[in-house]
């Protein structure tokens, strides 16, 4: 089973893995914002998030995550398509947005293909179901 | 038309109104965009004769057809205003985000007009444009503008995506010295710009757009892109510039006594690259860039380029790099150009050391070396009512004591490289459309030196192949190697328009020749192409008519 890895220390914020999403599944434009794949910016950080399924409820656990000295508000980092949060929904009609793994040069996502840093890499996992 | 939103915005800030306007496609099709659409339109509009503050100079904002699309390094826009420190047309380089979050808004580029009656600022939301007031961040440095008007905005996601242009309170202040900044990083080439959008009281400008870029081809486009990635890959000179920055020519600089120090009268002693590599903990890139060529500290702060680290640096007698990153970090805060301000504190000090200052008022302790006090007078230059001499730069001070022979800089605007013994250098310092600045030709990057065959024909290549990038939107740092026939393919994949390298590079040309127009209408003509007499090496006056000659100039 392939996963996309994230290596959070190699990401410039260059936001190429944004274009080549939106390029994939818009055929024909580039726009970031509808991308699948989303660089958040924090504290001097760059954090590439994926989005993962839609969820219909807000979650009520808000957790403060710590990375080293510094504290991250979990919401951010969580890859949930929510009521909560507008990121992950496409800004025209809403419709929330799902990674798709999706392949226009094999092998693998075009986020990974078009990374120049190397901070998304595709990996082969065991499968265990 | 595809790769284009086809639509400006204009802005009456006299009026406090906002208008969109269909740009001719001629226009697209024969100066493409950026800077050369922003040339166009700024020396078709603005008569040469206004003065830079006043409310008729005009800025125009433009970003290029592969700004924004994901192209390599496609991040600029152009910055196209009278400078106020040069009194020559200027095309700032605005880097990051700014430029495609301003395409994605829906708009080429914005034309600013009039002046406003209070502090204003610019607020574009896709179709919602709005004038804003400013009051409450009159006299907040840069960083703090950002915080407050991202404070303002409720979902945090979004507020971080708010890509900001704003002036320090040097810019509010009018001083020539003063530049914009975006994100904490400053607009490269913008000296002088800041005093315009003071004098128009705009404090930033604030984009967010989610529009769609709509390109012609994806297959070739996307190809072209993988291409230009494996390029990156596999390209040594790439690589070096993206782990060393500007500091790629660090070494060759030093060994060939292009780095001076103390105002260019002695040479630089103890300050060595594993230095200055010592403080870079991150590398930061622009908006669909791979190269990664910014360095930053832990807390994403912005490091000096080789020009700024040298201007505030060892030009200034300081060899501390504490010391040199301070004084940086406050010029970014007070949008201060980093390298025009270092220079005229080192000229200021010059003077003091020839004795010229004595009669003088001005209560300074500066001297060559002297860190706490070049710290001290960095920040109370834009303290209010303390030493407005300063803010005059470097060519209004040597004027102020009467001595012009002593400043060193070409058209107003100081040189932080000594080009006594690298005459390609001196030759772009000398006819830049804009002052002494590599800026508008990288020469470097190329590897042209003393001893190349065509100085004069290698430099206007590189100033047209320069010039054309930036129409097109691409970062000049990318001349050094990405080739311009994958660039061109993605520009055909971007807007379906087939154009080969004589096209881009007559294009330059032009580009050139109408920003050569414009000053000589201003008074500064082909007699202001010269060096300080200190630097005018054997065989400059032969490259100069040479240079003339071949652009056709007499």
């Amino acid at each position: 089973m392939y996963r996309i890895q994230i290596d959070h220390n190699k990401c410039t914020g260059c936001r190429y893995c944004e274009l080549a999403c939106s390029l994939n599944h818009l055929t024909t434009a580039l726009n970031p914002k509808k991308a699948r794949i989303r660089v958040l910016k924090e504290k001097g950080r760059f954090f590439p998030v994926i989005s993962g399924p839609y969820t219909d409820a807000a979650c009520n656990i808000k957790v403060d995550l710590i990375i080293g000295d510094k504290v991250y508000d979990f919401c951010d980092i969580c890859r949930a398509s929510c009521p909560h949060k507008d990121i992950f929904k496409d800004p025209v009609n809403k419709m929330p947005l799902q990674c798709d793994f999706c392949g226009i040069d094999a092998p693998g996502p075009s986020c990974v293909r078009w990374c120049p840093s190397g901070a998304l890499k595709l990996v082969e996992i065991p499968s265990y179901y | 038309m595809f790769g284009y939103q086809g639509k400006f915005l204009r802005v009456d800030l006299n009026r406090e109104e906002t208008n969109i306007e269909e740009i001719d496609p001629e226009l697209y099709l024969n100066f493409l965009g950026g800077r050369g659409l922003g040339v166009k339109i700024f020396s078709s509009e603005v008569s040469p004769d206004v003065a830079p503050l006043s409310p008729e100079n005009k800025i125009v904002i433009a970003t290029g057809p592969l700004t924004g699309t994901g192209t390599n390094s496609g991040c600029i826009c152009s910055i196209v205003t009278k400078s106020s420190l040069t009194k020559t047309i200027i095309s700032a380089q605005g880097k990051l985000y700014f430029g495609a979050e301003l395409k994605a808004s829906g708009y080429d580029g914005i034309i600013i007009e009039g002046k406003a009656k209070e502090p204003c600022f610019l607020f574009i939301k896709d179709q919602k444009v709005q004038i804003l007031p400013a009051e409450y961040l009159s006299e907040t440095n840069t960083d703090q503008t950002e915080t407050l008007i991202r404070s303002t905005i409720n979902d945090p996601w979004v507020a971080r995506e708010t890509r900001i242009l704003s002036i320090g309170p040097a810019g509010e202040r009018l001083f020539p010295l003063a530049a914009l900044v975006t994100d904490g990083f400053l607009v490269q080439n913008s000296v002088g710009i800041g005093a315009v959008f003071g004098s128009k009281n705009l404090k930033a400008i604030v984009v967010r757009g989610t529009k769609d870029v709509v390109i012609h081809d994806k297959e070739l486009f996307f190809k072209a892109v993988v291409n230009s990635i494996d390029e990156f890959y596999q390209s040594k000179s790439l690589k070096a510039f993206s782990d060393l920055s500007t500091y790629v020519v660090f070494e060759e600089f030093l060994n060939n006594d292009i780095l001076s120090a103390s105002y260019f009268t002695q040479s630089p002693d103890h300050i060595s690259l594993s230095q200055i590599k010592s403080y870079w903990q991150r590398h930061r890139g622009c908006f669909s860039c791979p190269v990664s060529c910014l360095k930053a500290k832990e807390n994403g702060a912005f490091l000096p380029d080789i020009d700024a680290l040298w201007a505030l640096g060892p030009l200034s007698g300081i060899y501390d790099l504490k010391t040199i990153i301070t004084a940086y970090d406050i010029c970014i805060k007070m949008g201060l150009d980093p390298v025009e301000t270092g220079l005229t504190l080192a000229c200021l000090m010059s003077l003091k050391e020839r004795g010229l200052l004595e009669k003088e008022e001005l209560k300074i302790k500066l001297q060559f070396g002297n860190e706490e006090a070049f710290l001290d007078i960095l920040t109370s230059i834009i303290v209010k009512g303390k030493e407005p001499l300063l803010g005059k730069g470097a060519f209004g001070i040597c004027q102020y004591f009467d001595k012009p022979d002593l400043f060193i800089g070409v058209k107003g605007r100081s040189a932080p490289f000594d080009v006594q013994s690298y005459w390609p250098l001196g030759l772009q310092y000398a006819t830049s459309t804009c002052g002494a600045t590599h800026l508008t030709g990288f020469i470097f990057l190329k590897g042209i030196t003393k001893n190349t065959e065509d100085i004069v024909s290698q430099v206007k290549l590189v100033q047209d192949k320069t010039a054309v990038l930036e129409a097109l939107g691409i970062c000049p740092y990318a001349l050094g190697s990405f080739s311009l026939e994958n660039l061109l393919s993605m520009f055909q994949g971007a807007t379906g328009v087939i154009l080969t390298v004589e096209d881009l590079l007559k294009i330059g040309e032009t580009i050139y020749q109408l920003e050569h127009e414009f000053n000589q209408n201003v008074g500064i003509g082909l007699e202001a192409d010269n060096l300080p007499k200190r630097w005018l090496f054997p065989k400059f006056q032969s490259l100069l008519k040479d240079y003339h000659q071949l652009r056709g100039w007499q």
